[in-house]
């Protein structure tokens, strides 16, 4: 099975997966005004937040860089990118081609997710599941949605 | 007195209609369904349902997600004594002495403590939500703005303090959660902020994906990587009946237990799990032979379960009365809530008397009705022992793509849905907690509401936060736990307590 082995430890990962965020974060708020104590303005509380979670970020990655710190476990490719498709696939075609071929769709693209699966049962249960959520969805909860193209 | 008993009978009525009693059943049978299951918990499974009830009035959805969170406590004493798996992280303990009861033939002793303890624990714990709600939202109506900050602040601290894992990271998950919460528009001029131009997020980020992204996606992803059990060997059961010397010696253990739970329930952060762990090392001290322990002794399993069953309860209490969630299931609570357009506070119980009560009543319903589902029916419960998680996982994904559609009939939730998953999964590998993200997105607007109002109140004047003398013990109570966690001491005692927990 393929995986991504990230080496080092999960201290300068996080800690740059926040620093990302947090700047991120900064510009967004950076267009909105800041007001002062007496009178926020929008970006006041944001600003003040991303700019302490930068600061944190900060200080993991060198935590990270400095101790010995817990590896990263390795990602298995399989069942991340089955589940990540399945769920566009879905959007994609809830749309454009009714409930009934979405779902379908996202149950044959999950069924790559995991080696354990059986063509038979995922055929069976894609079936199920259409039916139950046209009757959970659509008839008793209203959603406004065709249940074909 | 007499006030209470007539509101808790009104709240009977409210309980006992004819589709309070259908929701309070089917979140029983979810609860003990999804306790059982080893892979699906009770977060991810309310985060999944909280669409489904948006249709249902508030109290019936209240009643039903609250069912599958106590229900879930029963239901995990189930698999981790017949299979030695627990079902649910509350149940880790149960599982020592639980399974060695079970390989000695004990097991229908084991699960008949398990149920009868965990329904005394859970009725006590109703009473005292009932004692105890009223009189603390009288005091929390005193409260002003700064007070409420204040209060945030110490809710979003325990939640640091009792994340697994390091503090800075547990720290950092709150703050991502604050600014996650800081999307939408801005309170007081209802202009658009942080929304990157995309008008879908002009209300705020959808709760609903939030919620299921982290918890229900992320947990599918992590849970296909690793190997399924294979067909598990489930221990025989023989009689369900206790000898009276067991439940002789259980008397006193479930009501330590249940003490305990009642305690570390209230407590924010804390919750089931602590309380479990607890309860078990509490058992193992006052023992007089603890060596005893590990080798089928049922105080091992009465008073675990009795507490963990008590902390289900009394958790909603901080919810109820302060509107403060003190754990990922509350906050989730506090998302059921806010669909229906209820905001949890203090005054909750004063005006939404049918929901507070209903609530209330319902959980001694729920309680009785779980007995019942847990001990009788056991049989159909250990059948679903075996269902492999390649069959769950695509009920998951499929359930939680159309269930976020169904919030907003829009596609964009489901991408939103698909980016938390990631980021859930990514956190997971990084070994940071989810939990308190979820806490610091719901308190975020409330928070940042009450700081700007105390702040407008002050001219300006921070402080207006230790003049007041709540908010002054409140933010004194905050820095202390903060400060103690740094400790040494507290920090070696936290380790161990979350190295155990992850057996």
């Amino acid at each position: 099975m393929r995986r991504l082995v990230l080496r080092g430890n999960v201290d300068v990962y996080s800690g740059l997966l926040l620093l990302a965020i947090s700047t991120l974060a900064l510009w967004l708020a950076s267009s909105l005004s800041l007001g002062d104590a007496t009178e926020m303005g929008p970006g006041y509380f944001p600003t003040v937040i991303s700019v302490v979670l930068g600061m944190i970020s900060v200080a993991i990655i060198v935590r990270g860089l400095i101790t010995p710190g817990q590896e990263v476990a390795p990602i298995e490719i399989r069942p991340l990118a089955a589940v990540i498709f399945s769920f566009v696939v879905f959007a994609l075609l809830l749309p454009r081609a009714g409930l009934v071929i979405a779902i379908g769709a996202q149950v044959a693209v999950a069924h790559f997710g995991s080696p354990e699966t059986k063509v038979q049962e995922s055929v069976l249960f894609a079936i199920g599941l259409a039916i139950f959520s046209a009757v959970l969805f659509i008839y008793v909860l209203g959603i406004p949605l065709s249940l074909f193209p | 007195m007499i006030e209470t008993f007539a509101l808790l009978g009104h709240g009977f009525l409210v309980a006992a209609t004819p589709q309070n009693l259908l929701f309070c059943l089917v979140g029983a049978l979810c609860g003990t369904l999804i306790g059982v299951l080893p892979g699906l918990g009770p977060v991810a499974t309310i985060s999944l349902l909280l669409p489904a009830t948006y249709a249902l009035d508030p109290v019936s959805a209240i009643i039903m997600l609250s069912g599958i969170y106590y229900g879930a406590q029963y239901g995990g004493s189930t698999t981790a004594i017949l299979i030695n798996i627990p079902g649910e992280a509350a149940s880790v303990v149960t599982a020592i002495d639980g399974h060695m009861m079970a390989r000695q033939g004990r097991a229908g002793e084991a699960l008949a403590i398990a149920a009868l303890g965990s329904f005394f624990a859970g009725c006590v714990g109703t009473i005292v939500i009932a004692a105890a709600g009223p009189p603390l939202a009288t005091l929390a109506q005193e409260f002003q703005s700064p007070d409420y900050f204040a209060l945030m602040v110490l809710g979003l601290v325990s939640a640091v303090v009792l994340a697994n894992g390091s503090i800075l990271r547990a720290i950092s998950m709150i703050l991502l959660g604050l600014l996650l919460g800081s999307v939408g528009s801005d309170i007081s001029s209802g202009l658009p902020r942080m929304t990157m131009g995309m008008y879908e997020l002009s209300d705020g980020v959808n709760f609903v994906a939030i919620a299921m992204g982290l918890f229900g996606v992320a947990e599918v992803v992590s849970n296909l990587e690793s190997k399924s059990t294979k067909a598990v060997e489930v221990a025989k059961i023989n009689s369900l009946l206790p000898s009276i010397a067991t439940l002789l010696s259980a008397k006193f253990a479930v009501m330590r237990g249940t003490i305990l739970g009642i305690i570390f329930g209230i407590l924010p952060g804390a919750g089931a799990t602590v309380a479990s762990f607890s309860a078990y090392a509490l058992e193992k001290k006052v023992s007089k032979d603890p060596s005893r322990f590990g080798k089928g002794a049922i105080e091992g399993v009465a008073s675990p379960e009795a507490a963990n069953n008590a902390a289900a309860q009394t958790t909603f209490i901080p919810l109820l009365t302060l509107g403060i969630p003190t754990s990922a299931v509350m906050a989730l609570m506090v998302g059921a809530l806010t669909l229906h357009g209820i905001t949890p506070g203090p005054l909750i119980i004063e005006k939404q008397p049918d929901l507070f009560w209903g609530l209330v009543a319902s959980m001694f319903i729920g309680n009785l009705m779980l007995v019942v589902i847990n001990l009788p029916m056991i049989g159909i419960w250990v059948r679903f022992l075996n269902i492999p998680y390649r069959m769950l996982f695509l009920i998951i994904i499929v359930v939680s793509a159309i269930g976020v559609y169904s919030v907003n009939n829009s596609t964009f939730d489901v991408y939103l849905t698909l980016v938390f998953g990631v980021l859930g999964y990514l956190l997971r590998k990084l070994d940071a907690e989810p939990a308190p993200l979820l806490m610091g997105f719901v308190l975020g607007p409330a928070m940042e509401e009450n700081m700007r109002r105390s702040l407008i109140i002050s001219q300006g004047d921070y402080s207006i936060f230790i003049q007041r003398p709540i908010s002054l013990v409140l933010l004194l109570v905050a820095l202390a736990l903060l400060a103690s966690v740094s400790l040494p001491f507290v920090k070696r005692r936290r380790k161990e307590v979350f190295v155990e927990s992850e057996i």
